[in-house]
């Protein structure tokens, strides 16, 4: 797994440096409005980059002759995506804090609760968009990537553009308590596994 | 100890089966794979190396059923090239060296290293920016630095120029000099398995038409030259493949099958693999 997890950071270094120099403007913004991109792009990066990079160079069929499991080529591109999720969420608090802290902005109340609600959102989005990829492949399974994500992106920009909107998703999930829904997310998107798994496995008997 | 036994194995894919294949590849062993475009290569090796489930028969690597539970262990001693590196385009040699040294628990820095060195491929040079034979020969370094003992490569010297094959045939060839060392290699240049394999198996259109050691095969077999008229005087049991002239007919006869005051001549293992193929077509 430790293989895994180094290749696709050197491939998230090596070719993706654009995306998440995005990721780390988007969460910088002052005013948090858009922090919700920066988790819209975590969500892309096991299907949309990482995966993709791995049908073109046909790694995957490599790596299938090589020591791993299936089980293992599946799960790291999990990993990949909580990793980048997580990030964004660090990235995010962080720099939030850091501009409350010099006085560039106020820190939303309700803001830590809601980067949670975003980061359970990405979840679920990965949790649809990963097995689609897994069991189409990336070329049939970006069109359910981008229809899923924009759906998301869409709402959030509406949001955004509705001037208080974004405000007023901060107020309704400050009521959610911050830990629960990242967590139910994330087992929901653990539970996939298998399923993509057997997606990855049928795919990949053609 | 067989590093390879196949059973009766087939596979159905939409227009294409491969069907009851079976052999044992002794250890020690090299065989060669030969067989046209589409002619199951590819999808045998697949089979054998657990990337894709048989319909029937069974596989066995290095001891282990293929499809096991232990199998993904057993792929710790087996190198794998396949016709492409397929190593992500944005990595270099390095980078490469360092996600392997990861995956194979008897990785050797120094072994890699000195592979590098003597294929004069960079280190820091990205994979997108080498040659079809770079990446052909940073794939062989990667299979070779692992004390594997089992190697599987597929189609390792297609496209490649005569220089650059017979630079990885060496490299093959030193890597079989110890004994309890195997090579399983497809390809459809016959001459270059002709120099190094000890067993050759001929798929033809998804069947397994011969499997035999290439010694045993070159002496059992011999093309005779003939007037067409007198092909019907050769026993047909020991006729395996016939060419039509304008000069006159060719026949792949088995040399113990026919007369001994025939001229006989030693075929390459082209003619017999060529033969082989004409005579499954007529």
């Amino acid at each position: 797994m430790k293989a895994l997890i180094r290749k696709d950071l050197y491939v998230l270094s090596t070719q993706f440096k654009l995306l998440v120099l995005v990721m780390v403007l988007f969460s910088a913004i002052p005013g948090g409005l858009f922090v919700p991109f920066t988790f819209i792009y975590a969500t892309m990066l096991p299907s949309v980059s990482l995966m993709s990079i791995d049908e073109q160079s046909k790694w995957d069929s490599l790596a299938l002759m090589l020591p791993y499991s299936r089980r293992q080529l599946v799960t790291v591109k999990y990993i990949m995506g909580w990793l980048g999720i997580a990030a964004a969420m660090a990235l995010s608090v962080a720099s939030q804090a850091l501009w409350a802290a010099v006085g560039v902005s106020d820190l939303e109340e309700g803001f830590l609760a809601a980067m949670c609600v975003f980061a359970a959102v990405a979840l679920v989005v990965q949790a649809v968009i990963v097995p689609v990829n897994f069991r189409f492949g990336f070329a049939k399974g970006r069109i359910v990537t981008v229809a899923v994500v924009a759906f998301f992106g869409a709402i959030v920009g509406a949001s955004i553009g509705d001037g208080d909107g974004f405000y007023t998703i901060l107020k309704v999930t400050s009521r959610i308590p911050a830990p629960v829904a990242p967590l139910l997310a994330a087992a929901l998107c653990a539970a996939t596994i298998p399923l993509s798994t057997a997606g990855y496995k049928k795919r990949m008997e053609k | 100890m067989n590093a390879i036994e196949v059973q009766a194995l087939g596979k159905k894919y939409p227009g294409f089966e491969l069907r009851d294949v079976t052999f044992a590849l002794p250890e020690g062993c090299i065989m060669g794979l030969v067989g046209e475009n589409g002619a199951g290569k590819s999808t045998l090796i697949r089979l054998i190396m657990g990337a894709a489930g048989a319909n029937s028969g069974q596989a066995r690597v290095l001891g282990a059923d293929v499809g096991g539970p232990d199998f993904t262990k057993i792929k710790d001693e087996i190198g794998v090239v396949l016709d492409e590196a397929h190593f992500p385009a944005s990595l270099n040699a390095r980078q490469i060296g360092r996600v392997m040294e990861d995956t194979y628990t008897r990785w050797d820095g120094g072994v890699y290293e000195a592979y590098l060195k003597r294929l004069d491929l960079p280190e820091k040079k990205r994979v997108q920016d080498f040659s079809r034979g770079m990446r052909m020969k940073l794939a062989l370094a990667c299979a070779l630095s692992h004390e594997a003992r089992l190697l599987v490569l597929d189609e390792p010297t297609g496209g490649l120029d005569p220089l650059m094959r017979d630079e990885i045939l060496d490299i093959l060839e030193d890597f079989t000099r110890r004994e309890d060392r195997s090579v399983l290699i497809s390809s459809h240049i016959v001459s270059d398995l002709e120099k190094l394999c000890d067993y050759i198996a001929f798929l033809h259109k998804g069947e397994l038409l011969l499997f035999e050691e290439k010694d045993r095969l070159l002496e059992e077999y011999a093309m005779v030259k003939l007037p067409e008229q007198d092909l019907a005087d050769l026993p047909p049991e020991a006729v395996r493949g016939v060419r039509r002239g304008r000069y006159g007919a060719e026949a792949l006869v088995k040399r113990d099958g026919v007369r001994g005051e025939l001229a006989l001549e030693k075929p390459t293992l082209e003619d017999i693999i060529v033969f082989f193929a004409r005579g499954d077509r007529e």
